[in-house]
């Protein structure tokens, strides 16, 4: 018997933007909020959570940034637009 | 004549084999006897009732082989003269002491012959006790019984809760630095 298994990822995005250095683009730009959540999976059915990771996405290149922790409230800047899709 | 006298003792000898008695077990039961050089005792373990499981413990002076059967393994195999060898449930070897738990049509043989080449050398009678106690099922039981369903069941729950945690959006202020 074949068992299939592998990693399920789903990704959020939030229309949270903080000012960074983006190394691509040489300069500051927006970066919004991405969050990355992972689950070991059988089957594809999810059965053991792995974790979440969290990234900042150049707004202006779309440069993925691995971060430990997003900024604090006061540093974000929420945007009232439909979010994007991922 | 008296040639033919010999043949029906052979044939009688022949056919009285398959007709060795089983001892009924159906529930409670306790007995102490002897089994014959070169013979064996047959217990026929049959739990009718549900819910209940047969704890059977039975103990020699001496060593004997134990062999727990099916009822096909016991009259097509074990009793069929012609047959070399034979197939098993459960076997103890050079066992005094045997334990056994469980529900089904079963037959245990205590086995005083040099039957299997490897078992157990005839010493001369043995003496035997057997203890057989109809309990009611613990949730041990239970579970062993449905542990299938049981498993299926566990991986449904963990699906379920894994799955509703990955596809479950944080709140943003859940996920900002504090
Ligand atoms: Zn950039």
């Amino acid at each position: 018997m074949i068992i299939l298994f592998g990693v399920k990822k789903k990704n959020f995005t939030y229309n949270a933007y903080a000012s960074r250095y983006c190394e691509k683009c040489g300069r500051d730009t927006k970066h919004y909020l991405f969050l990355q959540k992972r689950a070991f999976s059988i089957f594809f059915i999810p059965l053991i959570p792995l974790g979440t990771k969290k990234y900042m996405v150049c707004a202006e290149c779309k440069n993925v940034v691995p971060v430990k922790e997003f900024p604090r409230k006061e540093d974000i800047e929420v945007v009232k637009t439909p979010e994007r899709k991922n | 004549m008296k040639g033919n006298w010999y043949m029906y003792l052979l044939i009688l000898a022949i056919i009285s084999v398959p007709f060795a008695s089983a001892t009924e077990i159906h529930g409670n039961f306790k007995e102490t006897g002897t089994i014959s050089s070169d013979w064996f005792e047959t217990f026929h373990l049959n739990m009718t009732e549900s819910g209940k499981v047969l704890d059977v413990k039975i103990t020699t002076d001496k060593n004997v082989d134990f062999y727990l059967l099916t009822k096909t393994q016991y009259y097509d195999e074990f009793l069929n003269v012609t047959s070399i060898s034979f197939s098993y449930e459960d076997a103890r070897e050079n066992a005094r002491d045997y334990e056994w738990r469980g529900n089904g049509d079963y037959y245990l043989v205590v086995d005083n012959m040099n039957y299997s080449s490897t078992g157990a050398k005839c010493q001369g009678p043995v003496n035997y006790t057997i203890v057989v106690k109809l309990e009611n099922k613990g949730i041990y039981d239970d579970i062993v019984d449905n542990i299938g369903y049981v498993l299926c069941g566990s991986v449904i729950i963990v699906a379920i809760a894994t799955g509703s945690w990955l596809y479950k959006k944080p709140k943003l202020e859940e996920v900002l630095k504090k």
